[in-house]
């Protein structure tokens, strides 16, 4: 598949792009906040860099930019995976309480998907197309779905978080979620038509867009310097929710009863 | 239905969800350090304390019987069916008011349970699972009075409900400032 003048701006403005959120990131103190989202930034920066030399070096469809291309895809999912488990316990660790009730529910969800994950990528083996895109797409809607539990539960307990942060976590969640819708067409269509390579340059051109904006996003992000410090939480005393919380739930139940009482009459 | 049915509903669902997180998120206010002297501040104001509650003798006496009755003996049919039709809207605003205050206390408690260096993971499902049927029920209630049901009385024993919350997170505020006097005063001051 050749290379046309779109796929060169966009890798061209992926790549700008990029270098300057990386720039920021330093510059403006993500750093100290997120250092794994961060690194994994710089590894995308570099990829992008890597991938021009590769691609002119070897050829776009030889085998050698080929492994290069999905071997550095899986170092920048697992600094993905890495990333969003930082950005949940920058989010929800100084708050004790939420965060070991929420580590539980995240480990279980990401238990949950990644066993589905393993699962149906082993049942696409025999071709390697739908082996990767079933593994990846599997994979997205993990992040996906942690990423929007993670912004649930900041929601419902009213947890506030610089905005920096929380454009991060936007933006990973963007991504990922158009990558499941993207990867569940292309693992479809890909495995029945993979001699139409025109499918590929959809899915390619989609995802290189769509990580795009999520460089923006992130560009946005990181735009401000950041304060020296993080905000923190201070935190009353647990007497205080001891006491309060199953007066609360009771009361609740008992509004609950009454309500069904109305209904009947 | 096919996986790609399934996978494609899901992400559209995820995304639909994204969307309104970005939104609640736009409308949110910005990160606040002191957070401490708010809460402080907020669980000590007047608005935790129900509002629409404390007009219920004059909601009740609005939608009394011994009224309705006296509407029925005097006023014209017409007359009559136009007060019916204002009862009910007076009944619904009532309803709406008692969730106010209802929210206006669950915005509390959630903010308790946020602060609190540990938290229940039983009490907070259950208090989740609550949270839920109390949406489903008080849009039901909400159809029964669009439908013409009274219930005036039930009216009062979900506010003196509302009331009995708000008193309890009074006196535990109360105990709160006498336990933690030394403790709140830095995070004030800062």
């Amino acid at each position: 598949m050749p290379l046309n003048l779109s796929n060169y701006l966009l890798w061209a403005s992926a790549t700008v792009v990029g270098v300057v959120v990386c720039a920021l990131a330093f510059r403006n103190g993500l750093f100290r906040r997120l250092p794994i989202f961060t690194v994994y930034v710089a590894l995308v920066a570099i990829r992008q860099v890597a991938s021009w030399g590769v691609i002119h070096a070897l050829g776009i469809n030889s085998m050698g930019a080929f492994y290069f291309y999905w071997i550095t895809q899986a170092v920048l999912l697992s600094a993905r995976a890495m990333a969003i488990a930082e950005l949940c316990q920058h989010i929800l660790a100084p708050y004790r309480g939420v965060w070991a009730l929420a580590k539980r529910t995240l480990l279980g969800i990401a238990s949950i998907l990644l066993g589905y994950t393993t699962i149906t990528t082993l049942g696409n083996s025999s071709q390697i197309t739908p082996f990767i895109l079933t593994a990846e797409r599997g994979l997205e809607l993990a992040a996906t779905v942690i990423l929007l539990t993670l912004l649930f539960i900041r929601a419902y307990y009213r947890i506030r978080s610089e905005s920096a942060v929380t454009l991060v976590a936007l933006g990973l969640c963007f991504y990922s979620t158009i990558q499941v819708l993207n990867n569940s067409f292309s693992a479809k269509w890909l495995a029945q038509y993979s001699r139409l390579m025109h499918f590929f340059a959809w899915w390619e051109g989609i995802r290189r867009i769509s990580f795009l904006l999520a460089l923006i996003i992130w560009c946005l992000a990181v735009w401000r310097p950041l304060s020296a410090t993080a905000p923190e939480a201070t935190l009353l005393p647990q007497q205080i929710y001891n006491e309060l919380t199953p007066q609360v739930n009771y009361r609740i139940h008992r509004l609950n009863q009454w309500l069904q009482e109305m209904l009947k009459l | 239905m096919s996986a790609l049915t399934i996978f494609v509903g899901l992400g559209l669902l995820l995304f639909v969800l994204l969307l309104v997180v970005f939104v609640h998120m736009l409308a949110q206010e910005r990160a606040d350090s002191q957070r401490m002297l708010k809460v402080a501040s907020a669980l000590s104001s007047e608005d935790v304390f129900p509002v629409h509650c404390c007009h219920f003798p004059q909601v009740r006496q609005a939608l009394s019987v011994t009224d309705q009755q006296y509407l029925k003996e005097r006023a014209s049919a017409r007359v009559h069916r136009q007060a019916q039709e204002e009862r009910r809207k007076v009944a619904q605003q009532f309803v709406a008011g008692i969730k106010e205050d209802f929210l206006r206390l669950d915005h509390k408690g959630r903010i308790v349970a946020s602060l609190s260096p540990g938290v229940s993971r039983k009490l907070e499902f259950e208090r989740l699972w609550l949270m839920l049927r109390f949406w489903m029920l008080y849009g039901l209630v909400r159809v029964q009075l669009a439908i013409g049901g009274s219930a005036i009385k039930e009216l009062a024993q979900l506010t003196e409900l509302v009331g009995g919350l708000a008193a309890q997170i009074e006196r535990a505020i109360a105990a709160l400032e006498e336990a933690s006097a030394t403790r709140l005063r830095p995070g004030i001051s800062a």
